[in-house]
This record gives structure tokens, sequence and C-alpha cells, in this order.
């Protein structure tokens, strides 16, 4: 699934808590919504993928200049003509970038976006 | 009337028609800040790029390349990856909250007067420093590529603001800026980032086509050509890491060692950058 595509759905599914009152007609249960096993799968299954992410796509990052000024001989080790290593550790962030990106939209699309449907459904239930 | 004229008027008339037009649309505050959420994935994501390709991309970065080789290249990698921080941690959590600004975010949860003042006050501090290089840039542009409309501008100019003149140019820059948000709100400054982005896409695109083909699509001699390029002060090749950030026993990065002991702040500038290197 795109990740344009949960957007205009917004209208329709409830709001949330923006203003901290239910909204009008609908009965939604927000209170102690963040206490359901829903909310807390939802939450985990996020931060398992981004924590690690994070951290690997910060390391990868500031590998390039640390590497740039650390080893500088090794970066400019000639692979292909006169392209060297730093050109090539550079060109792979944006590999790595779109990489990222890529399992982000399908790990949101497959995990999060199934739980949190759970979550607005065990919202409109109540507890 | 010249061609970059014409251009220009034809570029700035498409913008004013798409603010007009999103103006008229506009009536609630959901529709200001959040173009009534009616922004598709992938028009938000060309007007995010469109924000990022601004005068600091398009000038900027093609002139830290232009001067200083691979490490300008490099420093435009950070930009890319800058965009998986807010694609992990700012624009999903920010999304769920309902809220318009960061300042919204923040003093949901927190006292607000307190945090919307901090918010205000980093918000101008940023932007003030930020929009200053973006405007003195697109003005530079104005007066390169239009030098009559300065010329003809400048006599409406002849007052000054606590002794500073404004400059014709920068000024035209900024009062045609704040058309399009106030009069436009979220939905004519995205359509605007959009136009944007697709222009400065196509234009890089052509560009980098032109040179493939200068060097009739080969790679390798287009890297001959830049190896070719050596730097005055470090004599390194324009493909070697080190020319604008040098790594060694007086500099860090392109920083004085004895200012960073200091503790003091100092950022590379070619004029006051010491012959020094690693190599």
């Amino acid at each position: 699934m795109e990740i344009g595509e949960s957007l205009p759905r917004q209208p329709a599914a409830p709001t949330p808590p923006a203003s901290g009152e239910a909204p009008a007609g609908a009965e939604v249960h927000w209170e102690g919504l963040e206490e359901t096993d829903e909310f807390r799968q939802l939450v985990q299954a996020r931060w398992r993928f981004v924590a690690p992410a994070t951290v690997f796509f910060l390391a990868y990052y500031f590998a390039l200049p640390l590497s740039n000024g650390l080893f500088p001989s090794v970066m400019r080790t000639e692979v292909i003509g006169h392209i060297n290593l730093a050109y090539l550790f550079a060109l792979s962030q944006f590999v790595m970038a779109w990489l990222l990106a890529y399992f982000y939209i399908r790990r949101a699309g497959r995990v999060f976006d199934p739980l949190a449907e759970k979550v607005r459904q065990r919202a409109s239930r109540g507890r | 009337m010249s061609i970059t004229l014409t251009l220009f008027l034809i570029v700035v008339g498409i913008t004013l028609v798409i603010t007009a037009w999103a103006a008229r649309r506009t009536k609630t505050t959901v529709q200001f800040w959040a173009a009534g959420r009616t922004i598709k994935g992938w028009q938000n994501g060309l007007a995010i790029a469109g924000d990022y390709m601004s005068a600091a991309s398009f000038l900027g970065i093609a002139g830290l390349i232009a001067f200083n080789g691979y490490d300008g290249f490099m420093y435009s990698v950070g930009w890319l990856v800058a965009y998986l921080t807010v694609l992990f941690l700012i624009a999903e959590p920010m999304r769920n909250t309902g809220k318009y600004t960061m300042a919204d975010v923040l003093s949901y949860r927190m006292s607000p007067v307190p945090v919307r003042s901090a918010a205000a006050f980093s918000t101008v501090a940023v932007s003030a420093a930020y929009m200053m290089a973006q405007m003195i840039g697109a003005g530079s542009l104005i007066k390169i590529l239009l030098p009559d409309l300065d010329k003809n501008l400048k006599p409406y100019f002849e007052w000054a603001i606590f002794g500073t003149k404004l400059d014709p140019s920068i000024a035209l820059v900024g009062l045609m800026m704040m058309v399009y948000v106030i009069a436009g709100g979220m939905v004519a400054t995205t359509w605007v980032q959009i136009v944007k982005a697709v222009l400065l896409m196509g234009g890089a695109i052509l560009l980098s086509l032109l040179v493939l083909f200068y060097f009739n699509f080969n790679f390798l001699a287009f890297f001959d050509k830049i190896y070719s390029v050596k730097d005055k002060v470090t004599h390194l090749p324009f493909t070697s890491p080190g020319i604008l950030y040098p790594y060694g026993k007086a500099q860090i990065w392109g920083i004085d060692k004895a200012l960073v002991e200091n503790v003091s702040l100092a950022w590379p500038s070619s004029s006051a950058r010491p012959a020094c290197h690693t190599s």
C-alpha cells in the first residue's frame, strides 16, 4: 500500500483526540486506549523497525565523513578508472536511503496499517 | 523583451494563477494549514522535494562541487539521508496528532505558553538565517539574469529603513513569497513547490544528459576529466576527498584545531583555508 493512500481516509476515520473531546455522533473510546494490547502492539511494531533502522542509517551516514577524514588514502583507492572508493561509498548512500524508505513503506502497508485498523476498531468498540 | 524576462514572467504568472486558485478554495483552518488534507502522497513528496531543492541546493551545492569537487558532493549526501529522519521519526507521529505545526504538537502535551514561545523563537531564528541566504541567492539570480529589471526597479527603492537601503531584487522575491504563502495557504505553497520541483528536476536531468552527451555517455571519460582538475591549495584531484574538509595535524574536517581547542565555532572558508592537508 502507498503511504498516500491512508491520507484521504482521514476524514472518514475518527480524527485523533486533537481537542480532547470525542467527535460528535460517533461512540469513540479514546480514554485508556493507550493501555490496550492493540495499541501497544502497534507502537512496539513501529519501534521494532524504526529504532534499528535509525541507528543503522545514522551509523552508515556518519561512516562516510569519518572514513574520508580518517582514512583518506584508503578512500582515494581507485576502483574503476578514476572512480574511487569515496565516490562509490557516497553513491551507495543513495541506494541505502531508497532501500530503507522502500522497506519502511512495505512494512507500513503490511504490518503497521492492519495494526492501526485494529486499534481503530477497538476504539469504536470500547473497552 | 528578452527571453529570460519572458520566461521569468511566465513562471511568475503560473505561480500567481495557482495562488489565486488556491486562495479561492481556502476557507477553513484545515484548508489553510494542511490543504484540507487532500494532498496525495506523491504530491506531498514532490512538494517536500521542491522545498529541499531550493537556492541552497541549486546554487550552493553546485557551487560547492564546482569549487571543491568530491567534498561538495559528500556535503550534499547529508541532505538526502536527512529525509530518513523525517520519514521515520517526524512525519507519521506528527500526522497522527492531527496538529498543524510543530508548536501545536509540543504544546498539546506540555505547558503551551513557554513551549510556543520557544518554538516561535527558534522558528524565527532558524528561518531568518536560512531565508536570508535563500533570498539573497534568488535576488542575485534576478540581478544576473534580468539586470534591466533590477535597474528599472531601483528608482522606487530610494528610501531606507534604519539606514539600510532595500535591494530591489531581494525585496521583490520576498514580496512574492509573502503573497504565495499568505494568500494561498498550504494549497498554493504545496503546488508552487510541486511546479518548482518538476522544473528543477527537469532542468537537472536535461543538464546531466547534455554533460553526458558531451562525453559520449562515457562515465570513465567524464571522471578522467574531473580527475584532471586539481585544487590550487591542496593539489588534490577533484575526485579526491579532503579539499574542503581537510583532516590532519592542524585541521579537523576543515576546522582549525586551535579553534576547536578554544571551544569556538569556525566554518571553513576558502579565503581562510590554510595550505594544509593530510596526504
